[in-house]
């Protein structure tokens, strides 16, 4: 009995050692130990369409040798980018008599639109999409009275007859300006002759290779536009703007300057606000997910300022009380084969996943860039305040390729004029004048700013490039009381110099938020 | 012998190796007989892409499953008091600069870094006694931990973790940081010899702040590990000798006031070099990759 008991043990131990071994040697992880990645939704802004991502850098409405600036963020500017939207989108095939190249110089301009970054027409784009694909960087519209009813039809027979049409009317307009010194005849026969009864034409222009493109347009589709147009020029407050070129430069300020782009500078007296300031309020954990994957793998470093830094080991992350600042460096070794279009589309539906497309801010470039052997689109974005381009240390940016988002920094505030407590009994907000400064002129801003610049080099240059000259915001002050301060923008040679508009002081880099 | 002998003996050798198989499937956790992260395949399969690209094991592979979770810590500060109350007494003379502060005393200094890290170099070495010469690498680690505790510096969680040779007598004593048995990597005590003297001690000590259990999952095998730690590196030019993979905490020395670190897994190359596989993702640990700059707009 025993010698059994001994043999059953034994056998019993024989096999549990076998058991034992085999899974210790060969155990696998049973199926319901082995979990699957859980992706969590993460609700972003949608991406806007490809007719919202687009704006025009500056629209300049002429009128009887005045000119008028519009800038993001004024309603004429809207409503006239609306119209002339609206217009390309609906235009038909049988709405546009002709197309054609005619000269650019000799036309009298009513409204002028500036692209950049360029707007894309022609094929997939909602922007004339029966019309051979172009990158539009300037769209011209002007009128013709038409002599007779007949005039319009006949010009569009014969392309050379139409040109000689635009010129003689043209003149005719020059002369009547001569006659009358304050030039209001001229404005008031415009205004008399109604829309439909005008030739209209639009120039859609490439400045790289001067390539443009010219259509006739039916009367009845303009109007939108002639309607905001009548409402400026009726405006007596507006100020008016010149544009600067070189030659009127060198006479002005006795030095010889290239002007690098269309630069208009206000005639009269331009009153600005200094204004208060708001962070963006940025939503930590929804931003977090749309970096990270999978946010769990994610650790955080808290900083002595208050930021958050966050890095899975690859990709980082720093969010601070006023923006954020992304890196993912395995993906700087990539290249981009987007063209334009596609890069355009893709930036757009970048900011909206991280952290959304506020309506005041506007794209404001988008360049194809390489470095190192690698290549990247770049894409930067500015807010704006009533036409007025808000500067910060850190802009807006993103740069991507192929592989995704490379570096992404955002650094939005939200602008307001100074509101005063006491109530008018109308309901009305009231502002704090105190806060409005009157600009200095632009031509002391600038000797101001050639002035600096000069110091900064030890010969002094013969001959300089003016990239850039306008009025804008720069934010300064401290994270407790943060301003939005008016300042000239002036770049000399890439160099950017911002001048406090109301006296002139420069104001450091290092002061700028 | 008879056969009831015979029956006897082998029912008390199965079951010791019953004991022994048993011992190695079900502790510490009852989980590990069925829940093995590498099987034999895999391990076979890693053996030999080490091989392909001139990498030979010479350690064990953990094979159980392992959790972890994040730990966060913050630079050990308070450990400066002590270190100077212990070294200087009260009496120093002290410079400030942006980034360090410099206590010095007739035969000693101090480097205080921004980031919590702390030097302190003997002017003339403290010899650690006559003939160390002699002594073998665990005489020697004696020895070294012998003068930090006469120091005040053997601070509790104190573990030995390697040596590095630079030449015939200059030699470094690493010591790391070690929290419930897992060795905190980045806390560390690099002790520097000459001959048997200590010339310098760099302390970069760290503080648990909290565990964080709600995110605890499972790590990497080990196996993974270094199948990213070659894709990495790339095929050695010689052939290199893996000498440890070690899961523990890792992190870089930041300017911050508390921060999470990983578990990584930490593999020794050649006696020398340690690569730190973040346990978790499989990313080879960097630096914070926040860039200071963006490129110009439209650099080319």
């Amino acid at each position: 009995m025993t010698e059994t008991f001994k043999s059953l043990l034994l056998l019993l131990l024989v096999t549990l050692s076998l058991v034992l071994t085999y899974q210790l040697w060969y155990g696998e992880k049973p199926a319901e130990l082995t979990a699957d990645d859980v992706y969590e939704r993460v609700v972003v802004e949608t991406p806007r369409p490809m007719e919202k991502l687009i704006t025009p850098e500056q629209i300049i409405i002429e009128n009887d040798n005045n000119s008028y600036l519009f800038r993001k963020n004024q309603d004429t500017y809207s409503n006239l980018w609306a119209e002339l939207s609206g217009l390309l989108q609906d235009l038909e095939q049988d709405d546009i008599f002709t197309e054609w190249s005619i000269p650019d110089d000799g036309v009298s301009n009513l409204v002028r639109f500036y692209f950049d970054p360029a707007l894309p027409i022609g094929e997939d784009m909602p922007w004339l999409p029966y019309t051979t694909s172009l990158e539009v960087e300037e769209i011209k519209l002007y009128s013709v009275e038409t002599v007779d009813d007949n005039a319009g039809e006949e010009n569009h027979e014969d392309e050379e007859e139409n040109e000689n049409a635009v010129i003689e009317n043209n003149n005719q307009v020059d002369e009547n300006d001569e006659v009358d010194e304050d030039g209001k005849a001229a404005e008031e026969d415009e205004k008399e002759v109604p829309a439909e009864e005008k030739e209209w034409f639009l120039v859609l222009k490439k400045s790289e290779n001067n390539s443009a493109r010219s259509l006739a347009i039916n009367g009845e589709n303009i109007e939108g536009i002639v309607h905001v147009l009548n409402q400026v020029t009726d405006d007596n407050n507006e100020v008016s703007f010149t544009k600067v070129g070189s030659d009127f430069l060198e006479e002005k300020i006795g030095r010889e300057i290239e002007v690098r782009s269309s630069i208009y500078v206000p005639n009269d007296i331009i009153s600005m606000d200094t204004l208060e300031v708001i962070p963006e309020n940025l939503d930590r954990e929804r931003l977090l997910k749309t970096f990270f994957v999978d946010y769990n793998l994610v650790r955080t470093i808290e900083e002595g300022d208050g930021s958050f830094i966050y890095t899975d080991g690859g990709k980082g992350l720093r969010i601070s009380e006023t923006g954020i600042e992304y890196s993912d460096p395995r993906k700087e070794e990539g290249n981009s084969t987007l063209n334009y279009r596609e890069a355009l589309r893709n930036c757009g539906r970048l900011i909206s996943y991280h952290g959304g497309w506020p309506d005041n801010l506007r794209l404001e470039e988008l360049v194809f860039s390489s470095r190192g052997g690698y290549s990247y689109y770049d894409s930067e974005w500015l807010m704006y305040h009533e036409g007025y381009p808000v500067h910060v240390e850190k802009p807006t940016r993103a740069l991507f390729n192929d592989l995704g988002l490379v570096n992404y920094t955002r650094s939005l505030f939200f602008t307001r004029k100074t509101p005063i407590n006491n109530d008018d009994g109308e309901g009305k907000q009231a502002f704090d004048d105190e806060e409005k400064h009157n600009i200095a002129d632009w031509d002391k801003a600038l000797i101001k700013a050639i002035t600096i610049y000069d110091a900064g080099y030890p010969v002094r240059r013969p001959r300089l490039n003016l990239d850039a000259m306008e009025l804008g915001y720069v934010i300064t002050g401290t994270p407790d009381s943060f301003k939005a301060l008016p300042v000239w923008l002036i770049q000399l040679d890439g160099e950017k110099i911002y001048l406090s508009a109301e006296n002139l002081e420069q104001v450091a880099e290092e002061d700028i938020f | 012998m008879n056969l009831g002998q015979a029956k006897s003996i082998l029912i008390i050798a199965f079951l010791g190796l019953n004991l022994f198989l048993g011992y190695q499937l079900f502790w510490p956790d009852f989980g590990r007989l069925t829940d093995v992260a590498v099987t034999a395949e895999e391990l076979s399969g890693l053996e030999k892409m080490l091989d392909e690209n001139n990498y030979v094991l010479e350690t064990s592979i953990d094979r159980g499953v392992k959790k972890s979770e994040f730990l966060k810590v913050s630079a050990n500060r308070e450990v400066k008091e002590g270190i100077i109350k212990n070294l200087i007494g009260q009496v120093a003379e002290v410079d400030y600069t942006d980034e360090i502060i410099h206590y010095r005393a007739s035969d000693l200094s101090i480097l205080e870094h921004q980031s919590g890290l702390i030097q302190v170099d003997f002017n003339e070495g403290v010899c650690l006694g006559e003939n160390t010469e002699d002594l073998d690498k665990s005489e020697m680690q004696a020895k070294v931990e012998e003068f930090l505790a006469e120091n005040e510096l053997k601070f509790e969680g104190l573990r030995f973790d390697s040596v590095e040779k630079e030449n015939e007598d200059q030699e470094t004593f690493l010591f790391n940081q070690e929290l419930d048995g897992k060795p905190i990597f980045s806390g560390h005590f690099r002790v520097k010899l000459d001959g048997g003297t200590v010339n310098s001690v760099a302390i970069y000590w760290l503080k648990p702040v909290e565990r964080i259990p709600e995110r605890e999952m499972e790590v990497i095998p080990a196996t993974d590990a270094l199948h990213n730690l070659v894709n990495n590196l790339g095929p050695g030019v010689e052939k290199r000798k893996i000498n440890k993979v070690e899961l523990g905490y890792y992190t870089e020395e930041y300017e911050a006031e508390k921060w999470e670190i990983p578990p990584v897994w930490r593999i020794t190359l050649d006696e020398k070099e340690h690569y730190y596989i973040n346990a978790f993702t499989g990313n080879l640990e960097q630096e914070p990759v926040i860039l200071e700059e963006l490129p110009a707009n439209g650099e080319s």
